[in-house]
Protein backbone atom coordinates (compact mmCIF):
# COMPACT_ATOMS: atom_id res chain seq x y z
CA UNK A 1 0.00 0.00 0.00
CA UNK A 2 1.48 3.50 -0.76
CA UNK A 3 -0.41 5.16 1.82
CA UNK A 4 2.52 6.24 4.17
CA UNK A 5 -0.03 7.21 7.26
CA UNK A 6 -1.60 4.72 9.22
CA UNK A 7 -5.13 6.34 8.55
CA UNK A 8 -5.83 7.23 5.59
CA UNK A 9 -5.71 10.88 4.67
CA UNK A 10 -9.31 12.29 3.40
CA UNK A 11 -9.43 13.50 0.14
CA UNK A 12 -12.28 15.63 -1.01
CA UNK A 13 -12.20 16.03 -4.99
CA UNK A 14 -14.09 19.16 -6.18
CA UNK A 15 -14.75 18.28 -10.26
CA UNK A 16 -17.72 19.33 -12.69
CA UNK A 17 -17.15 17.02 -14.87
CA UNK A 18 -18.84 13.64 -14.21
CA UNK A 19 -16.40 11.48 -16.73
CA UNK A 20 -13.20 13.15 -15.13
CA UNK A 21 -14.28 12.87 -11.51
CA UNK A 22 -15.10 8.89 -12.21
CA UNK A 23 -11.68 8.71 -13.41
CA UNK A 24 -9.98 10.71 -10.68
CA UNK A 25 -12.00 8.96 -7.94
CA UNK A 26 -10.92 5.94 -9.04
CA UNK A 27 -7.33 6.71 -9.62
CA UNK A 28 -7.47 8.26 -5.86
CA UNK A 29 -9.52 5.44 -4.03
CA UNK A 30 -6.77 2.71 -5.28
CA UNK A 31 -3.84 4.74 -3.46
CA UNK A 32 -5.87 4.22 -0.09
CA UNK A 33 -7.45 7.50 0.25
CA UNK A 34 -10.95 7.95 1.86
CA UNK A 35 -12.37 10.59 -0.95
CA UNK A 36 -15.79 12.16 -1.21
CA UNK A 37 -16.68 14.21 -4.12
CA UNK A 38 -18.39 17.66 -4.84
CA UNK A 39 -19.24 18.93 -8.05
CA UNK A 40 -19.16 22.36 -7.23
CA UNK A 41 -17.02 24.24 -5.27
CA UNK A 42 -19.93 26.05 -3.17
CA UNK A 43 -20.84 22.81 -1.83
CA UNK A 44 -16.77 21.77 -1.02
CA UNK A 45 -16.82 24.76 1.03
CA UNK A 46 -20.06 23.99 2.66
CA UNK A 47 -18.48 20.54 3.42
CA UNK A 48 -15.26 21.43 4.84
CA UNK A 49 -16.73 23.69 7.14
CA UNK A 50 -18.33 20.38 8.87
CA UNK A 51 -15.50 17.95 7.96
CA UNK A 52 -11.56 18.50 8.20
CA UNK A 53 -10.06 16.89 4.91
CA UNK A 54 -6.38 16.50 4.41
CA UNK A 55 -6.23 17.34 0.85
CA UNK A 56 -8.34 18.66 -1.39
CA UNK A 57 -8.32 18.51 -5.74
CA UNK A 58 -10.32 20.82 -7.11
CA UNK A 59 -10.78 21.89 -10.94
CA UNK A 60 -10.06 25.07 -11.91
CA UNK A 61 -12.78 26.16 -14.27
CA UNK A 62 -16.68 25.08 -12.40
CA UNK A 63 -19.59 27.21 -13.03
CA UNK A 64 -19.61 29.22 -10.07
CA UNK A 65 -16.99 29.50 -7.44
CA UNK A 66 -13.45 28.90 -9.69
CA UNK A 67 -10.80 26.24 -8.50
CA UNK A 68 -8.79 29.71 -6.86
CA UNK A 69 -11.47 31.59 -5.10
CA UNK A 70 -12.12 28.40 -3.88
CA UNK A 71 -8.40 27.75 -2.85
CA UNK A 72 -8.17 31.47 -1.46
CA UNK A 73 -11.38 30.80 0.86
CA UNK A 74 -10.32 27.52 2.09
CA UNK A 75 -6.73 29.32 2.96
CA UNK A 76 -7.99 31.94 5.37
CA UNK A 77 -9.35 28.26 7.70
CA UNK A 78 -6.94 27.69 11.19
CA UNK A 79 -6.10 24.64 9.48
CA UNK A 80 -6.15 24.70 5.38
CA UNK A 81 -6.28 21.18 3.68
CA UNK A 82 -3.45 20.75 1.02
CA UNK A 83 -5.19 21.73 -2.17
CA UNK A 84 -3.87 20.40 -5.20
CA UNK A 85 -5.44 22.67 -8.45
CA UNK A 86 -5.90 20.80 -12.13
CA UNK A 87 -5.66 23.20 -15.08
CA UNK A 88 -6.74 22.31 -18.61
CA UNK A 89 -4.50 25.29 -19.52
CA UNK A 90 -0.98 24.83 -19.33
CA UNK A 91 0.41 28.53 -19.12
CA UNK A 92 2.16 30.26 -16.70
CA UNK A 93 0.11 32.85 -15.75
CA UNK A 94 -2.16 30.53 -14.49
CA UNK A 95 0.11 28.74 -12.61
CA UNK A 96 1.26 31.79 -10.94
CA UNK A 97 -2.58 32.95 -10.24
CA UNK A 98 -3.00 29.61 -8.40
CA UNK A 99 0.07 29.71 -6.41
CA UNK A 100 -1.14 33.13 -5.19
CA UNK A 101 -4.52 31.69 -4.74
CA UNK A 102 -3.05 29.41 -1.99
CA UNK A 103 -2.83 25.87 -3.66
CA UNK A 104 -0.26 23.75 -2.99
CA UNK A 105 0.33 21.88 -6.14
CA UNK A 106 -0.83 21.80 -9.95
CA UNK A 107 -1.51 19.44 -12.20
CA UNK A 108 -2.28 19.94 -15.86
CA UNK A 109 -5.08 18.17 -17.36
CA UNK A 110 -5.04 15.36 -19.16
CA UNK A 111 -2.21 13.06 -16.93
CA UNK A 112 -0.79 10.29 -16.11
CA UNK A 113 -1.76 8.76 -13.10
CA UNK A 114 1.59 8.20 -11.86
CA UNK A 115 2.34 11.76 -11.27
CA UNK A 116 -1.11 12.05 -9.50
CA UNK A 117 0.26 9.59 -7.70
CA UNK A 118 3.80 10.71 -6.83
CA UNK A 119 2.02 14.27 -6.56
CA UNK A 120 -0.39 13.18 -3.76
CA UNK A 121 3.02 11.06 -2.00
CA UNK A 122 4.78 13.82 -1.61
CA UNK A 123 1.35 15.95 -0.41
CA UNK A 124 1.21 12.95 2.47
CA UNK A 125 4.66 13.57 3.28
CA UNK A 126 4.04 16.67 3.87
CA UNK A 127 1.05 16.42 6.04
CA UNK A 128 2.35 13.93 8.46
CA UNK A 129 5.90 16.02 9.01
CA UNK A 130 3.12 19.00 9.68
CA UNK A 131 0.93 16.70 12.13
CA UNK A 132 4.56 15.15 13.31
CA UNK A 133 5.13 18.88 13.70
CA UNK A 134 1.56 20.33 15.68
CA UNK A 135 2.24 17.23 17.87
CA UNK A 136 5.62 18.43 19.00
CA UNK A 137 4.62 21.73 19.65
CA UNK A 138 2.04 20.95 21.52
CA UNK A 139 3.92 18.73 23.89
CA UNK A 140 6.41 21.71 23.88
CA UNK A 141 3.68 24.17 24.89
CA UNK A 142 2.24 21.69 27.60
CA UNK A 143 6.04 20.92 29.43
CA UNK A 144 6.42 24.66 28.99
CA UNK A 145 3.16 25.17 30.67
CA UNK A 146 4.31 23.14 33.46
CA UNK A 147 7.29 24.71 33.75
CA UNK A 148 5.94 27.90 34.20
CA UNK A 149 3.75 26.84 36.80
CA UNK A 150 6.80 25.54 38.34
CA UNK A 151 8.60 28.33 38.26
CA UNK A 152 5.58 30.80 39.59
CA UNK A 153 5.22 28.22 42.34
CA UNK A 154 8.78 28.32 43.04
CA UNK A 155 8.86 32.23 42.79
CA UNK A 156 5.67 32.18 45.38
CA UNK A 157 7.98 29.68 47.93
CA UNK A 158 11.40 32.60 47.32
CA UNK A 159 8.68 35.16 48.40
CA UNK A 160 7.27 33.37 51.33
CA UNK A 161 10.87 32.49 52.33
CA UNK A 162 12.21 35.99 52.13
CA UNK A 163 9.18 37.48 54.25
CA UNK A 164 10.23 34.53 56.71
CA UNK A 165 13.59 35.64 56.81
CA UNK A 166 12.64 39.17 57.29
CA UNK A 167 10.45 38.01 60.13
CA UNK A 168 13.66 36.87 62.03
CA UNK A 169 15.41 40.24 61.90
CA UNK A 170 15.01 42.59 64.76
CA UNK A 171 12.16 44.66 65.22
CA UNK A 172 13.29 48.50 65.12
CA UNK A 173 10.96 50.16 67.62
CA UNK A 174 11.81 47.28 70.38
CA UNK A 175 13.85 49.25 73.56
CA UNK A 176 16.91 46.71 74.46
CA UNK A 177 17.52 47.38 78.38
CA UNK A 178 16.96 51.17 77.67
CA UNK A 179 19.22 51.14 74.22
CA UNK A 180 17.53 51.08 71.18
CA UNK A 181 18.59 49.56 67.60
CA UNK A 182 17.59 50.73 64.26
CA UNK A 183 18.63 48.61 60.94
CA UNK A 184 17.58 47.81 57.07
CA UNK A 185 17.96 44.36 55.19
CA UNK A 186 18.76 44.69 51.29
CA UNK A 187 19.13 41.31 49.85
CA UNK A 188 20.65 41.31 46.27
CA UNK A 189 18.03 38.45 45.43
CA UNK A 190 14.83 37.05 47.19
CA UNK A 191 17.13 35.12 49.92
CA UNK A 192 19.68 36.89 51.60
CA UNK A 193 23.36 35.24 52.91
CA UNK A 194 22.99 38.12 55.44
CA UNK A 195 21.38 37.74 58.94
CA UNK A 196 21.30 39.66 62.33
CA UNK A 197 19.69 40.41 65.46
CA UNK A 198 19.64 42.52 68.38
CA UNK A 199 17.86 40.96 71.56
CA UNK A 200 17.78 41.69 75.15
CA UNK A 201 19.90 38.86 77.64
CA UNK A 202 18.87 40.17 80.94
CA UNK A 203 17.49 43.76 82.29
CA UNK A 204 21.41 45.01 82.10
CA UNK A 205 23.00 42.90 78.53
CA UNK A 206 21.82 42.84 75.15
CA UNK A 207 23.31 40.45 72.66
CA UNK A 208 23.71 41.47 69.40
CA UNK A 209 25.22 39.96 66.08
CA UNK A 210 25.71 40.42 62.10
CA UNK A 211 26.76 37.41 59.64
CA UNK A 212 27.11 37.26 56.01
CA UNK A 213 27.36 33.43 54.52
CA UNK A 214 29.19 33.54 51.40
CA UNK A 215 27.33 34.04 48.29
CA UNK A 216 23.31 35.23 48.10
CA UNK A 217 20.58 33.13 46.99
CA UNK A 218 18.88 29.82 48.35
CA UNK A 219 22.01 28.15 49.57
CA UNK A 220 23.84 30.90 51.31
CA UNK A 221 19.89 31.79 52.95
CA UNK A 222 19.77 28.07 53.96
CA UNK A 223 23.30 27.84 55.97
CA UNK A 224 22.63 32.17 57.64
CA UNK A 225 18.93 30.33 58.60
CA UNK A 226 21.12 27.16 60.25
CA UNK A 227 23.54 29.86 62.28
CA UNK A 228 20.82 31.93 62.96
CA UNK A 229 18.99 29.38 65.14
CA UNK A 230 21.85 28.03 66.88
CA UNK A 231 22.47 31.90 68.09
CA UNK A 232 18.66 32.01 68.41
CA UNK A 233 18.59 28.70 70.68
CA UNK A 234 17.92 28.69 74.56
CA UNK A 235 21.19 26.82 74.93
CA UNK A 236 23.18 29.12 73.37
CA UNK A 237 25.40 30.32 76.00
CA UNK A 238 24.91 34.89 76.09
CA UNK A 239 24.16 34.86 79.59
CA UNK A 240 27.88 33.69 80.08
CA UNK A 241 28.56 37.39 78.39
CA UNK A 242 31.38 35.51 76.53
CA UNK A 243 31.13 35.74 72.72
CA UNK A 244 33.69 34.19 71.46
CA UNK A 245 33.10 31.17 72.60
CA UNK A 246 29.18 31.46 70.99
CA UNK A 247 31.45 31.84 67.76
CA UNK A 248 33.86 28.93 69.04
CA UNK A 249 30.76 26.88 69.21
CA UNK A 250 29.20 28.24 65.67
CA UNK A 251 32.50 27.47 63.76
CA UNK A 252 32.86 23.96 65.43
CA UNK A 253 29.55 23.23 64.04
CA UNK A 254 29.83 24.64 60.55
CA UNK A 255 28.64 22.45 58.06
CA UNK A 256 29.95 22.70 54.77
CA UNK A 257 28.50 19.39 52.95
CA UNK A 258 29.34 20.15 49.68
CA UNK A 259 33.03 21.25 50.57
CA UNK A 260 31.95 24.24 48.89
CA UNK A 261 34.52 26.33 50.66
CA UNK A 262 31.54 28.54 52.20
CA UNK A 263 32.12 30.32 55.06
CA UNK A 264 30.57 33.03 57.41
CA UNK A 265 31.51 36.20 58.34
CA UNK A 266 30.61 37.34 61.68
CA UNK A 267 30.21 40.66 64.65
CA UNK A 268 29.08 38.85 67.94
CA UNK A 269 28.62 41.25 71.03
CA UNK A 270 27.73 41.40 74.46
CA UNK A 271 26.86 44.96 76.00
CA UNK A 272 26.22 45.97 79.22
CA UNK A 273 23.68 48.48 79.28
CA UNK A 274 24.17 50.26 82.44
CA UNK A 275 28.03 50.38 81.98
CA UNK A 276 28.09 50.58 78.13
CA UNK A 277 30.92 47.77 78.27
CA UNK A 278 30.75 45.88 74.83
CA UNK A 279 32.20 43.04 74.33
CA UNK A 280 32.91 41.96 71.03
CA UNK A 281 34.10 38.95 69.00
CA UNK A 282 34.80 39.55 65.07
CA UNK A 283 35.46 37.04 62.60
CA UNK A 284 36.07 38.13 59.68
CA UNK A 285 33.75 41.19 59.10
CA UNK A 286 34.36 44.74 58.37
CA UNK A 287 34.79 45.91 61.96
CA UNK A 288 32.14 47.74 63.42
CA UNK A 289 31.84 51.86 63.40
CA UNK A 290 31.67 53.47 67.15
CA UNK A 291 29.18 56.62 66.04
CA UNK A 292 30.36 59.74 68.43
CA UNK A 293 29.01 62.51 69.39
CA UNK A 294 31.92 64.30 67.08
CA UNK A 295 33.76 61.97 65.25
CA UNK A 296 33.53 58.54 63.75
CA UNK A 297 36.16 55.81 64.28
CA UNK A 298 36.42 51.95 63.74
CA UNK A 299 35.69 49.73 67.11
CA UNK A 300 39.21 48.56 68.65
CA UNK A 301 38.56 44.96 67.38
CA UNK A 302 41.08 41.96 66.37
CA UNK A 303 40.11 40.20 63.26
CA UNK A 304 39.85 36.72 63.59
CA UNK A 305 39.29 33.69 61.05
CA UNK A 306 35.77 33.76 59.62
CA UNK A 307 33.16 30.85 60.46
CA UNK A 308 33.54 27.45 58.62
CA UNK A 309 37.02 28.37 57.76
CA UNK A 310 39.47 26.28 60.21
CA UNK A 311 37.77 24.10 63.13
CA UNK A 312 39.04 24.08 66.47
CA UNK A 313 39.78 27.70 65.72
CA UNK A 314 40.09 29.42 69.51
CA UNK A 315 38.69 32.96 69.01
CA UNK A 316 38.66 36.04 71.44
CA UNK A 317 36.99 39.34 72.40
CA UNK A 318 37.95 42.60 72.67
CA UNK A 319 35.88 44.76 75.35
CA UNK A 320 35.68 49.01 74.22
CA UNK A 321 33.29 51.31 76.37
CA UNK A 322 30.41 52.97 74.35
CA UNK A 323 30.12 56.42 76.34
CA UNK A 324 26.37 57.85 76.50
CA UNK A 325 24.96 59.10 73.72
CA UNK A 326 27.63 56.65 71.39
CA UNK A 327 26.47 54.19 69.04
CA UNK A 328 27.89 51.31 67.24
CA UNK A 329 26.98 50.47 63.44
CA UNK A 330 27.18 46.97 62.23
CA UNK A 331 26.97 46.24 58.88
CA UNK A 332 27.90 43.54 55.80
CA UNK A 333 30.45 44.21 53.32
CA UNK A 334 27.82 44.80 50.53
CA UNK A 335 28.02 48.04 52.38
CA UNK A 336 31.02 49.19 50.47
CA UNK A 337 32.30 46.76 48.11
CA UNK A 338 29.40 47.54 45.59
CA UNK A 339 30.89 48.66 42.29
CA UNK A 340 30.04 51.75 40.33
CA UNK A 341 31.09 50.94 36.54
CA UNK A 342 33.77 54.16 36.20
CA UNK A 343 34.58 55.15 40.08
CA UNK A 344 34.84 51.51 40.96
CA UNK A 345 34.36 50.26 44.68
CA UNK A 346 32.24 53.02 47.26
CA UNK A 347 34.92 52.08 49.83
CA UNK A 348 35.20 51.66 53.83
CA UNK A 349 36.52 55.51 53.35
CA UNK A 350 33.45 56.90 51.78
CA UNK A 351 31.00 54.87 54.56
CA UNK A 352 33.07 56.67 57.38
CA UNK A 353 32.89 60.05 55.43
CA UNK A 354 29.27 59.83 55.01
CA UNK A 355 28.59 59.06 58.80
CA UNK A 356 31.18 62.17 59.42
CA UNK A 357 29.08 64.00 57.69
CA UNK A 358 25.63 62.75 59.13
CA UNK A 359 26.69 62.67 62.67
CA UNK A 360 24.00 64.64 63.95
CA UNK A 361 21.06 62.44 62.22
CA UNK A 362 18.88 60.06 64.01
CA UNK A 363 20.36 56.34 63.23
CA UNK A 364 17.19 55.62 61.62
CA UNK A 365 17.96 58.75 59.40
CA UNK A 366 21.85 57.94 59.16
CA UNK A 367 21.06 54.42 57.66
CA UNK A 368 18.51 55.79 54.77
CA UNK A 369 21.46 58.40 53.62
CA UNK A 370 23.61 55.55 53.75
CA UNK A 371 21.67 53.44 51.61
CA UNK A 372 20.57 56.02 49.50
CA UNK A 373 23.87 56.83 48.53
CA UNK A 374 24.68 52.89 47.64
CA UNK A 375 21.92 53.05 45.87
CA UNK A 376 22.86 55.86 43.50
CA UNK A 377 26.29 54.40 43.79
CA UNK A 378 25.44 50.94 42.48
CA UNK A 379 22.50 52.66 39.81
CA UNK A 380 19.99 50.96 42.02
CA UNK A 381 21.37 47.49 41.22
CA UNK A 382 22.24 45.42 43.61
CA UNK A 383 25.26 43.84 43.62
CA UNK A 384 25.25 41.78 47.18
CA UNK A 385 22.79 41.55 50.37
CA UNK A 386 23.14 44.69 52.45
CA UNK A 387 22.34 44.94 55.95
CA UNK A 388 22.90 47.60 58.37
CA UNK A 389 22.04 47.95 62.12
CA UNK A 390 23.09 50.63 64.73
CA UNK A 391 22.94 50.23 68.02
CA UNK A 392 22.38 53.17 70.15
CA UNK A 393 23.02 54.02 73.94
CA UNK A 394 19.77 55.99 73.68
CA UNK A 395 16.35 55.08 73.73
CA UNK A 396 14.82 56.56 70.50
CA UNK A 397 12.02 58.50 72.03
CA UNK A 398 15.35 60.68 73.42
CA UNK A 399 15.77 62.22 69.78
CA UNK B 1 42.03 30.49 34.12
CA UNK B 2 44.98 29.52 32.94
CA UNK B 3 46.89 26.20 34.32
CA UNK B 4 50.63 25.61 33.88
CA UNK B 5 52.03 22.08 34.85
CA UNK B 6 55.64 22.62 36.95
CA UNK B 7 58.82 20.15 36.64
CA UNK B 8 58.75 18.14 39.71
CA UNK B 9 55.88 17.15 42.50
CA UNK B 10 52.51 17.24 40.79
CA UNK B 11 53.19 20.81 40.93
CA UNK B 12 50.76 23.50 38.87
CA UNK B 13 50.73 27.20 38.61
CA UNK B 14 47.21 28.49 38.02
CA UNK B 15 46.49 31.90 37.15
CA UNK B 16 43.05 33.55 38.15
CA UNK B 17 41.49 36.18 36.02
CA UNK B 18 40.36 39.42 35.97
CA UNK B 19 37.05 39.55 37.84
CA UNK B 20 36.63 35.97 40.03
CA UNK B 21 32.92 36.84 41.48
CA UNK B 22 29.89 34.99 42.47
CA UNK B 23 28.65 34.04 39.01
CA UNK B 24 31.94 32.33 37.71
CA UNK B 25 32.73 30.51 41.00
CA UNK B 26 30.81 27.47 39.81
CA UNK B 27 32.95 27.17 37.02
CA UNK B 28 36.34 28.11 38.78
CA UNK B 29 35.70 25.90 41.29
CA UNK B 30 34.98 22.68 39.39
CA UNK B 31 38.31 23.61 37.10
CA UNK B 32 40.15 23.65 40.33
CA UNK B 33 38.67 20.93 41.70
CA UNK B 34 39.39 18.38 38.89
CA UNK B 35 42.85 19.85 38.35
CA UNK B 36 43.52 18.65 42.08
CA UNK B 37 41.36 14.90 41.84
CA UNK B 38 44.00 14.22 38.97
CA UNK B 39 46.51 13.83 41.45
CA UNK B 40 47.96 17.93 40.87
CA UNK B 41 47.71 18.66 44.44
CA UNK B 42 50.50 20.96 45.10
CA UNK B 43 48.68 24.70 43.40
CA UNK B 44 49.95 27.80 43.09
CA UNK B 45 47.31 30.07 42.55
CA UNK B 46 48.52 33.38 40.67
CA UNK B 47 46.52 36.18 41.21
CA UNK B 48 48.38 39.15 40.25
CA UNK B 49 46.05 39.66 37.51
CA UNK B 50 42.97 39.65 39.61
CA UNK B 51 41.26 42.92 39.97
CA UNK B 52 37.85 41.81 41.94
CA UNK B 53 37.44 39.11 44.01
CA UNK B 54 34.28 38.81 46.55
CA UNK B 55 33.82 36.52 49.20
CA UNK B 56 32.37 33.48 47.04
CA UNK B 57 35.34 33.85 44.81
CA UNK B 58 37.76 33.39 48.28
CA UNK B 59 35.65 30.45 48.70
CA UNK B 60 36.75 28.88 45.43
CA UNK B 61 40.68 29.23 46.95
CA UNK B 62 39.55 27.59 50.47
CA UNK B 63 37.66 24.99 48.83
CA UNK B 64 41.17 24.37 47.29
CA UNK B 65 42.85 23.97 50.31
CA UNK B 66 40.24 22.17 51.95
CA UNK B 67 40.38 19.40 48.95
CA UNK B 68 44.69 19.74 48.94
CA UNK B 69 44.83 18.86 52.61
CA UNK B 70 43.03 15.72 52.19
CA UNK B 71 45.65 14.35 49.88
CA UNK B 72 48.51 15.87 51.98
CA UNK B 73 48.69 18.56 49.10
CA UNK B 74 49.40 22.71 49.35
CA UNK B 75 47.50 25.67 48.31
CA UNK B 76 50.29 28.73 48.27
CA UNK B 77 49.06 32.43 47.04
CA UNK B 78 51.04 34.37 44.46
CA UNK B 79 51.05 38.26 43.85
CA UNK B 80 47.64 39.37 45.31
CA UNK B 81 46.93 43.07 43.82
CA UNK B 82 46.06 45.61 46.87
CA UNK B 83 42.44 44.94 46.55
CA UNK B 84 42.65 41.85 46.64
CA UNK B 85 45.48 41.53 49.37
CA UNK B 86 43.26 43.94 51.47
CA UNK B 87 39.59 41.35 51.17
CA UNK B 88 42.49 38.61 52.52
CA UNK B 89 43.50 40.51 55.46
CA UNK B 90 39.88 41.29 55.89
CA UNK B 91 38.95 37.46 56.13
CA UNK B 92 42.36 36.94 57.70
CA UNK B 93 42.71 34.02 55.02
CA UNK B 94 46.83 34.66 55.38
CA UNK B 95 46.51 33.06 58.53
CA UNK B 96 45.43 29.65 56.53
CA UNK B 97 47.40 30.38 53.04
CA UNK B 98 51.44 30.98 52.61
CA UNK B 99 51.17 34.13 49.79
CA UNK B 100 54.52 34.54 47.85
CA UNK B 101 54.96 38.40 46.08
CA UNK B 102 57.55 36.08 43.92
CA UNK B 103 57.25 33.73 41.30
CA UNK B 104 60.25 32.02 41.40
CA UNK B 105 60.39 31.57 45.34
CA UNK B 106 56.55 30.47 45.15
CA UNK B 107 58.16 27.81 42.34
CA UNK B 108 60.96 26.69 44.26
CA UNK B 109 58.69 26.74 47.27
CA UNK B 110 56.09 23.85 45.92
CA UNK B 111 58.48 22.23 43.61
CA UNK B 112 61.54 21.41 46.17
CA UNK B 113 61.82 17.92 47.71
CA UNK B 114 61.75 18.96 51.16
CA UNK B 115 58.03 19.96 50.81
CA UNK B 116 56.32 16.98 50.14
CA UNK B 117 55.36 15.39 52.76
CA UNK B 118 55.60 11.80 53.99
CA UNK B 119 51.98 10.38 53.78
Amino acid sequence: MDSIHSQPHKLLLVEDSPTDMYYIKHVVSALGFQVQTSSCAEQALALIKQHHFDIVISDWCMPGMSGPQLAQQLKTLANPPYIILLTGNNQAKHTVAGIEAGADDFLTKPFNPAILKVRLLAAQRIINQQQCLAEQNQQLARSLDKEQAYLQQLRQELHSASLLQQALLPDNSQNLADWSIASTFDPAQDLAGDIFQCFEIDPSHIGFYLLDVTGHGVAAAMQSFTLAQQLSSPQCPWDGYDPAVIAQSLNDNFSDPEDLGRFATLAIGIANTRTGECRMTNAGHPRAIVLGKQRVSQAPLDNQLPIGIKSGTQYRFNTFTLSPNESLMLFSDGLYECVHPKFGEFGLQRVKRLCQQAITMTPAGLLNHLRHAVNLWQQHNIQDDISMMIISTQTQHAH
Amino acid sequence: MKFSPLPHNNACLVTLPKQVVMSQTPTLRAALTRQLESGTNRLIVDLHEVEYIDSSGLSILISALKVADKTAGEVVLLSPTNGVRALIELTQLHQIFTIFENKHSAIEHVCSPSAVSNH
